[in-house]
């Protein structure tokens, strides 16, 4: 496990690699793309041991933080929907440098496949496949469920009604930050924009979608597109995605199981 | 400003990022930035990163990283305990900064049980010279007991969601963060064990920087009420002691993350 600086000098991003237990095998190198926020902190540590299982199954891996995110360069006003997309097509290329992998299946958790979906527009070369993982392609909904999520939040933490916390804000500000992330009004307009409508170009030959719920319209439109989906109903799929899970040290160990399996048969 | 990701400690098991000022200063002491719970490096709603990039305007050289076995760094070999452990870990990483940047002061920040473990160092190691402690052990006082209850009281909203948690069957198995947050299983010493560690660092010219969240509300929830329950010890000016009722305790909102870095430029500036 490789911890590193990559991309320009002037604003880097924070990458870790981690190599094949063995060379030579038919498993493809697998990019890890993260999801949005909050949810990027609670996937910190399944996503490491998720790489870990990679790597021992013979995938090199690269894990790493978008623009205006983790530990890469920028704050939080510096993350955007381009820009992302631009941050995994680099992190795509590093990846295919440092392992000399011809081939490269994604993985993209929650807004991380959405981001994954739009960057596979780009034809990169080499992309040999796409996972996607509880996947965010409905912004609206997205930004009506971070919304929720958020004052739900500060009605726990500070344990007052959802009506009284809205009292004492401005709309304003509850729309502008998610968790404790800024959500400035272009990243809301560019989420909103996320839709399967998008998808114009076959993303890969190969799409799995591992999800404790149907993704029917995204399926039928990468279908319509020219790809092959196949789709795994998986009921713990969010287990992970809770402070009472992180804090707990849940690990949906079965889930990653069937990702690792998916991801390797990606070629 | 400039980061460079640092693995020291034994068979160099602990990463970390390492934040440099854009002017390294002689006098300005070292700040280490220690894990929130198991949350890595990059602290709860990335204030952590926040936090070192803020300082590091400011001329001081920060480290964030994460202990034996979290985040990024390798599981320590087996035989200590997670408290001794936490000092070895961040004892290396003090060795680490004073090789860097030479024998400075050094200044530990953390939540929660990082504040348990940065006070808990400062204990075994002089070259601690500060510390910033957010939301360290907090204990209870008849003030705080009788005010917590009125408000709880107070709010109908309440007694619907508890009603609808009980109706339910949800537990602390299923997730229930309120649940688990009331069973926080974090242990504190004795009221007059923590008073007397404290008056050590006092004396020791450490000094001190407690805030306090919504989040021990039950607690503390005036500023007045710590000094009353630490009343037969003199921290003098050592210790600087504040109530943030409008805050939670990972500073969810982006207001309460500003107040945090403006509170940190005031004390930092006027006591090191």
């Amino acid at each position: 496990m490789k911890p590193f600086h990559f991309g320009p000098s002037a604003a880097p991003l924070y990458g870790v690699y981690h190599p094949a237990h063995q060379q030579g095998g038919r498993a493809p190198a697998v990019l890890l793309c993260n999801p949005f926020g909050v949810e990027a902190i609670r996937a910190f540590r399944i996503y490491r041991i998720l790489a870990e299982k990679l790597a021992a199954a013979g995938s090199p891996v690269l894990r790493f933080d978008y623009i205006g995110t983790g530990n890469s360069a920028g704050d939080d006003a510096a993350f955007s929907v381009t820009r992302a997309v631009e941050d995994i097509l680099l992190a795509h290329q590093e990846l295919l440098d440092t392992s000399g992998a011809s081939r490269v299946a994604w993985l993209g958790l929650r807004f991380g496949a959405g981001l994954a979906l739009l960057a596979s527009q780009q034809k990169p070369r080499g992309l040999g496949g796409l996972c996607l993982w509880d996947p965010v392609t409905e912004g609206q909904a997205y930004l009506t469920e971070m919304y929720e999520a958020h004052l739900c939040e500060l009605s726990r933490v500070f344990d007052e009604s959802e009506k009284s916390i809205l009292a004492k804000r401005q709309q304003t500000d509850l729309l502008g930050e998610t968790m404790g992330f800024a959500v400035g009004t272009d990243l809301q307009s560019d989420i909103g924009d996320l839709k399967p409508d998008a998808i114009i170009n076959r993303p890969a030959r190969r799409i799995a979608i591992i999800a404790g719920e149907s993704h029917a319209d995204l399926s039928d439109r990468l279908e319509g597109v020219g790809a092959k989906v196949t789709t795994h109903q998986d009921e713990k799929s969010q287990s992970w995605n809770s402070d009472a899970a992180l804090n707990a040290f849940s690990v949906p160990r079965k889930t990653l199981d069937l990702l690792v399996e998916t991801l390797g048969g990606l070629r | 400003m400039r980061e460079e990701i640092v693995q020291f400690g034994e068979e160099n098991r602990l990463t970390g990022i390492l934040t440099h000022s854009q002017e390294s200063k002689a006098d300005k002491p070292l700040v280490i930035i220690l894990n929130a719970g198991i949350v890595h490096h990059v602290g709860p709603n990335r204030l952590h990163v926040k936090m070192a990039r803020h300082l590091a305007k400011v001329h001081f050289d920060v480290l964030r990283f994460d202990l034996s076995g979290l985040g990024e760094s390798m599981p320590a070999a087996p035989g200590k305990g997670y408290e001794e452990q936490s000092i070895v870990d961040i004892r290396e990483a003090l060795d680490m900064m004073w090789v860097r940047f030479g024998e400075r002061r050094i200044i530990l920040a953390g939540i929660c049980s990082g504040a348990d473990n940065a006070y808990r160092t400062a204990l075994e190691d002089v070259r601690v010279s500060g510390l910033i402690l957010l939301d360290p052990y907090a204990y209870q006082n008849t003030t705080a007991q009788i005010s917590d209850l009125a408000k709880r009281a107070q709010d109908p909203e309440r007694w619907k969601r508890l009603a609808g948690r009980l109706l339910s069957g949800t537990d602390a198995e299923d997730g229930d963060e309120d649940i688990m947050e009331d069973d926080n299983d974090r242990i504190p010493p004795e009221r007059e064990i923590f008073g007397q560690q404290l008056q050590t660092l006092t004396d020791r010219r450490v000094r001190m920087l407690l805030l306090y969240t919504s989040s021990v509300r039950h607690l503390i929830n005036a500023k007045n009420q710590f000094h009353q329950t630490f009343k037969e010890f003199d921290f003098s000016d050592q210790l600087e002691v504040d109530v943030l009722a409008h805050v939670d305790h990972t500073y969810t909102e982006l207001s309460s993350q500003n107040e945090l870095m403006t509170r940190l430029d005031t004390w930092l500036a006027e006591r090191t």
